[in-house]
């Protein structure tokens, strides 16, 4: 530990500069930018909205710019019911979703993984196929496989049954919502489960353990970083989600990331729709938190 | 560390104690399987496995008796790994059956057997701490709480672990894991316990030790303990019986000395410790001797004549180095079993002295000689020109 690996020290600290310059640029800009608007008051211009920086007036336009900026759009926010409904509305959905992403994903993981090792690479790769086409068209495709005469209600009438109407309904999203994310479920579940040793499994035996009961004493207990990591990776994104709600369901199917975007190019209201991202990204900030610091936590485990 | 002495193991009538038993530096008189009306532990009869078209285990019957502490020892892929996890339950038998204690366990799954096994990467569970780990057994058989603390501070003691208890396995050293896993092996008292390359993991003086606390252990539970290894010298320190295994059969069983001093062919011979062989025919039987002609020597050999074939018969003698003597002055006229080479090797290794002696058609014999003293008055140098000799009762007589 003396003096001759500071120069390596030097270089890591130097490469660590490349993702903090990434972030700066391409998140804690922009977060500046979009905190900064929805501090700013709507108006019927372009850009649509007031203050606006007159570096001309020099100290007197600064404190002319701060003291025009306020909270009052996040007031205006707590005020309408319909905001709040839209939060909680998309975390519920989230949270059905990656509780169902859950329930799916492990026992495909868990099938893999106990698969010979050439029909885990081909398994593997079959997860992962469906990203090479666009996300827009397979959840498109969606469309075709539940509208009223599509794939799924000729299925159901082969066997004799009722048609459903599944388009434009709650149901039709979270479907899309699960199928969609699901890959980002197996695949962390999958590499926990891969790597789980059989031979503790082979203990747990010998030491009495009949086979489901290992499952629950050795298996789960150390799948539980991939569980976490699946579930954040699912749930994070689909509380946002734009894209599937609006393909897919109907106006019962409020989620937030359909209110910013209404808000923002519907109503070109740019102020309103900032704070209402803004208050999403602290929404979703507690779990990316709670992610983070599991990931150091299995880091230090896994030394 | 001072041991606890080594309580006798239930003693047993052995047999008339003839020349043949009478071999090594070792007195024992805990001898089951010389004695007919004991009843075996576990039977393994006419027991298979196959793995694709490749036999694993090729017909082994064997006898383990109660409080024997046996050792199967082979090289890799001999089967002696896959034996001991179709005891364990892992493995699935292709013909023949297991018993222990008279019950068929053939189909048994691995959680129903009495046995427990110590399993080479100890197989610790990660998130359990050396508590947890200990308990999990117990806490399979429903025990009540009070009682499975009892018995985890119990084991803990016995492995000297008391101050470890919270520890997870990955904040624990190689000795420590090694002893959680035998604390947890044995925890559930088996009937028997199955090691399987215990020590193999662990440093020269570790694994010494080791050796001695695991045979007190066996004593102080009077658990019956298998243990698997490829380390002849681990198998003779720790062993009642060996069984050297081959391609999946077991070519010789017996107590240390007798696997040792008494090989039944050349490939026992050669995988327990050092062996000089030479090829020789037998020239006649002058009982008690047998004379062999061998190219090595114009003079041939001549060694005790127990178990050899008569004259014309190609047999192998086979000499340990440790029973050869090396000199730099000729031997008295007439001695027999001599042969003059000259040096080509020396190996020190403190204790010992090893030499290669290099004999006319460039034949390699080796010789060990113990360092009994510090000073040497002439000691034996490189290309010196030196005599090796051996007595009679020195060299086994092999036929195959």
């Amino acid at each position: 530990m003396g003096s001759r690996f500071r120069g390596n020290g030097r270089v890591v600290n130097r490469a660590a500069l490349i993702p903090a310059i990434w972030l700066a640029v391409l998140f804690a800009f922009p977060f500046l930018l979009v905190f900064r608007l929805s501090l700013s008051d709507t108006a019927l211009a372009i850009p649509p909205y007031t203050p606006q920086l007159d570096w001309a007036a020099g100290i007197e336009g600064l404190k002319a710019f701060f003291g025009a900026l306020d909270f009052e759009m996040y007031r205006r926010l707590g005020e309408d019911p319909f905001y709040l409904n839209a939060y909680l509305s998309s975390l519920k959905f989230a949270a059905t979703g990656t509780l169902l992403a859950l329930l799916v994903g492990y026992p495909m993981a868990y099938g893999m993984a106990r698969c010979k090792p050439n029909v885990r690479s081909l398994l593997l790769m079959l997860v992962i196929l469906p990203f090479w086409t666009s996300f827009l068209i397979r959840v498109y495709a969606w469309v075709g496989i539940l509208k009223p005469q599509g794939l799924f209600n000729s299925f159901l009438g082969l066997l004799g049954l009722e048609p459903m109407t599944l388009l434009y309904t709650p149901a039709a999203v979270q479907i899309g919502l699960v199928y969609s994310y699901l890959p980002f479920m197996v695949l962390p579940l999958y590499a926990a489960l891969e790597r789980l040793d059989d031979t503790l499994l082979e203990a747990a035996a010998d030491l009495g353990s009949p086979p489901w009961r290992s499952f629950w004493q050795i298996t789960w207990p150390l799948s539980i970083p991939g569980v976490i990591a699946g579930c954040l990776l699912c749930f994070i994104p689909m509380v946002g989600e734009f894209v599937i709600p609006d393909l897919l369901g109907g106006p019962g199917s409020l989620m937030i990331g359909r209110s910013i975007w209404m808000e923002f190019f519907a109503n070109r209201d740019w102020p309103f729709a900032s704070a209402v991202a803004i208050v999403l990204l602290f929404t979703l900030v507690l779990p990316i938190v709670l992610y983070q610091r599991q990931q150091a936590k299995a880091l230090e485990a896994g030394r | 560390m001072s041991k606890p002495p080594r309580p006798a193991k239930p003693g047993k009538a052995t047999k008339a104690e003839g020349r043949r038993l009478n071999i090594g530096a070792v007195r024992s008189s805990f001898a089951p399987w010389n004695d007919p009306n004991a009843t075996p532990l576990v039977r393994f009869e006419g027991v298979t496995k196959r793995f694709g078209d490749q036999v694993a285990v090729n017909d082994i019957s064997l006898d383990i008796y109660p409080g024997e502490f046996f050792a199967l020892l082979g090289p890799s892929g001999c089967g002696k790994t896959t034996l001991m996890r179709m005891l364990a339950g892992f493995e699935t038998l292709d013909a023949g059956r297991i018993t222990l204690a008279g019950e068929d366990i053939s189909d048994a799954p691995p959680h129903k057997r009495p046995v427990n096994m110590m399993f080479q990467s100890y197989a610790l569970f990660p998130h359990l701490n050396v508590e947890q780990n200990i308990a999990f057994g117990l806490k399979q058989e429903g025990l009540p709480k009070a009682e499975i603390k009892a018995r985890v501070a119990e084991m803990l003691e016995l492995v000297k672990l008391q101050d470890f208890a919270r520890r997870k396995p990955d904040q624990l050293s190689g000795g420590q894991k090694q002893r959680v896993a035998l604390a947890r092996a044995v925890a559930r008292k088996p009937r028997m316990l199955l090691l399987d390359e215990p020590l193999g993991a662990l440093d020269k003086k570790l694994r010494e030790e080791t050796q001695f606390e695991l045979m007190d252990l066996q004593v102080e539970l009077g658990v019956t303990f298998l243990i698997v290894t490829h380390d002849q010298e681990e198998a003779m320190v720790m062993a009642d019986r060996i069984a050297v295994m081959r391609e999946g059969r077991i070519v010789q069983i017996g107590r240390p000395e007798e696997v040792y001093e008494t090989p039944s062919s050349r490939y026992v011979a050669e995988f327990l410790g050092d062996v000089n062989l030479f090829e020789t025919t037998v020239e006649a039987i002058e009982h008690p001797m047998a004379h062999l002609d061998s190219s090595a020597s114009t003079a041939g050999f001549y060694v005790l004549d127990d178990d050899c074939p008569g004259p014309g018969a190609t047999v192998w003698l086979a000499v340990r180095p440790e029973k050869m003597r090396i000199s730099l002055d000729p031997p008295e006229p007439g001695a027999k079993n001599v042969l003059a080479g000259e040096i080509w090797d020396i190996g020190y290794t403190g204790d010992w002295t090893n030499y290669i002696v290099e004999l006319p058609g460039e034949k390699l014999v080796r010789v060990a000689r113990a360092n009994s003293q510090r000073f040497v008055e002439r000691p034996i140098g490189w290309d010196d020109k030196v005599w090796v000799s051996f007595d009679p009762d020195a060299g086994v007589v092999l036929t195959s």
